[in-house]
């Protein structure tokens, strides 16, 4: 991809996408398709911070559930308008990644990965003790009507999470092939060289992780519609945050591509199983599936491919 | 232009710094010196600011840098090699400098002449051949260079040299010290660790000798091969 033609293969994606519920009309298409490209949006997000900068965050599901819990509140209880819920709640998530980074990412990886763990016990535990989030019970969703051009709902949020992956790989791309993602890497790689070189990498990392935050919040925030009713042991679910990094690391970390492959190939296996078999299989799949790619092909899937084709197979800038 | 004051530093138990005072001046060539141990490493850390002094204060240019963080430090014309080379392993020796070249100059990330000044960068420690190559396809030597190459590129005022020599041939060493004394003929103070010290004694005007993380003598080469208690540390009781 020629980086000139990068914003027409973006619009052209998301014409393709708007378009496609007019033409096809196919309801569990659409209901497994967006459970697939929220991984893709998730994991593209995740790998902006974990892939560049290799500071792992489990706690995608921390910033997920605040979308949905932000969205959902918004919507029910004071009626605000779906397109400003959603930016709401991308906003909160946003400042949530701040709050997290402000408190681990001046410090060693490690201790990044536990604030996230902790933080999703966290999240959860006050949405538990908070009788307007629904406490244990959750919240049921009053669901708006689709808009004429959409038969239903469902294609109009598998419009939306389509445009949501689509931005969201474009920003990645960007970020890939900009003096962020530069300096992402560079501190990967080495943080003290790296800063000694000038690269600002507190700052840095904090950029990723508030912009991963905000996508990953964005994400969230159209679940409840999606799913109808939320609750906070679903929500706040670590398999969420565990499917996102094995996504990842199985399609390629740390290349634009790798996420959005991982994502869609352990996505649609998942879909399918939980059809033809049980969806109790679902993060069995994906562990069995890190323990094999960690043995046999630590650069994923797109390590594989670059390899067949005789590309590189990491994610550094030329 | 660098004036530190008591700097002191213990990690755990061993006290690696005790109250040394370190002035570099404008332009100068400074030799510092020291068994293995003594201390000359963590001082350059602490000026570049990848360790933090635990008393004392740094003062660069007038300009209190003890709280900076390192790369205000390198924007602010402090650069430094590492003796134990950092290569950034993910990327070729051609974007690891380009690194600093956008991150402290401000050079433009994607430019064919931002690859071209690092290019230039390479040639002049002789590694312009492999450019194209990772780290872990070079020797430990060749990443000296490298590392010397990036503390170049910053366009520092104040060059710190962690054993840029070590493991040189001497006519290598001959040509990297003619490289140093053209770039000091420029303005630079070069700031030159170094056990080789037919290298160090030749290439400095006033040579710092520390002995167990304390300053112990400091003087024009001359002296200093002459003082007693340098002997002493060298060659042990
Ligand atoms: N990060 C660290 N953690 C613990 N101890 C350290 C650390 N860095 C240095 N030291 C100790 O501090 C003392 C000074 O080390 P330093 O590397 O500054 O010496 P040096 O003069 O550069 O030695 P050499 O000539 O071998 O390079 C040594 O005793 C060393 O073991
Ligand atoms: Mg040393």
């Amino acid at each position: 991809m020629k980086r000139n033609l990068a914003p027409m293969y973006l619009l052209v994606s998301l014409a393709f996408g708007a378009i496609l519920p007019v033409f096809y009309k196919q309801p569990y298409f659409y209901f497994a398709s967006y459970i697939v490209l929220q991984y893709v949006a998730l994991s593209v997000a995740w790998n902006l911070l974990g892939g560049y900068g290799g500071y792992l965050n489990f706690g995608t599901s921390a910033f997920f559930g605040v979308g949905a819990y932000v969205s959902a509140y918004l919507f029910n209880s004071l009626g605000i308008p779906e397109v400003i819920a959603i930016l709401a709640a991308g906003a909160v998530s946003a400042l949530f990644g701040v709050l997290i980074g402000y408190s681990s990412l001046r410090l060693r990886g490690v201790y990044f990965a536990i604030a996230t763990l902790a933080a999703t016990t966290l999240v959860q535990s006050i949405v538990l003790n908070t009788p307007a989030l629904g406490s244990a019970v959750g919240l049921y969703i009053r669901f708006p009507a689709a808009p004429a051009i959409y038969g239903n709902l469902i294609e109009l949020l598998f419009v939306a999470m389509f445009g949501i992956s689509v931005v969201s790989i474009g920003l990645s791309y960007w970020i890939e092939n900009s003096w962020i993602g530069r300096g992402l890497m560079a501190l990967r790689d080495d943080e003290q060289a790296a800063e000694t070189l000038g690269v600002p990498t507190f700052r840095l990392k904090l950029y990723a992780n508030v912009l991963s935050g905000f996508l990953m919040g964005v994400v969230g925030s159209l679940y409840p519609l999606y799913i109808g009713y939320i609750e906070p042991y679903s929500i706040f679910d670590l398999g969420i945050s565990f499917n996102v990094f094995v996504m990842t690391f199985i399609g390629g970390i740390g290349t634009w591509q790798g996420p959005i492959i991982g994502a869609l190939v352990l996505g649609s296996i998942q879909q399918a199983a939980s059809v033809t078999v049980t969806s109790q299989y679902n993060l069995a799949v994906v562990a069995a599936a890190m323990l094999v790619f960690g043995i046999f092909s630590p650069g994923g899937l797109k390590g594989i491919f670059s390899r067949l084709f005789g590309k590189r197979s990491t994610g550094t800038v030329n | 232009m660098l004036d530190a004051k008591g700097v002191t530093k213990n990690f755990g138990g061993v006290r690696a710094l005790s109250d040394v005072d370190f002035r570099v001046e404008k332009g100068e060539r400074l030799g510092l010196i020291g068994p293995n141990g003594s201390g000359k490493t963590t001082l350059l850390s602490i000026i570049a600011g990848t360790i933090r002094t635990d008393k004392g204060r740094l003062a660069y240019k007038g300009r209190d840098i003890t709280r900076v963080s390192p790369h205000k430090r390198a924007k602010l014309g402090i650069g430094r090699t590492f003796q134990i080379p950092k290569p950034l392993s993910s990327m070729t020796l051609l974007d690891n400098v380009i690194v600093p070249l956008v991150f402290i100059r401000g050079l433009h990330n994607k430019d064919g002449e931002t690859s071209d000044v690092a290019l230039e960068l390479l040639q002049q420690v002789g590694l312009s051949a492999k450019a194209s190559l990772r780290p872990k396809q070079l020797t430990q030597l060749e990443l000296r260079e490298m590392e010397l190459a990036r503390a170049l590129a910053g366009k520092p005022e104040l060059l710190l040299l962690d054993e840029v020599l070590a493991g040189l041939t001497s006519g290598e060493a001959d040509d990297v010290v003619e490289l140093l004394r053209g770039l000091n003929g420029r303005g630079i103070a070069i700031v030159m660790v170094e056990h080789i010290m037919r290298a160090v004694m030749g290439f400095s005007q006033r040579i710092v000798v520390l002995d167990f993380g304390v300053k112990i003598a400091e003087g024009d080469p001359e002296e200093i091969s002459n003082d007693p208690e340098v002997l002493k540390a060298y060659i042990g009781e």
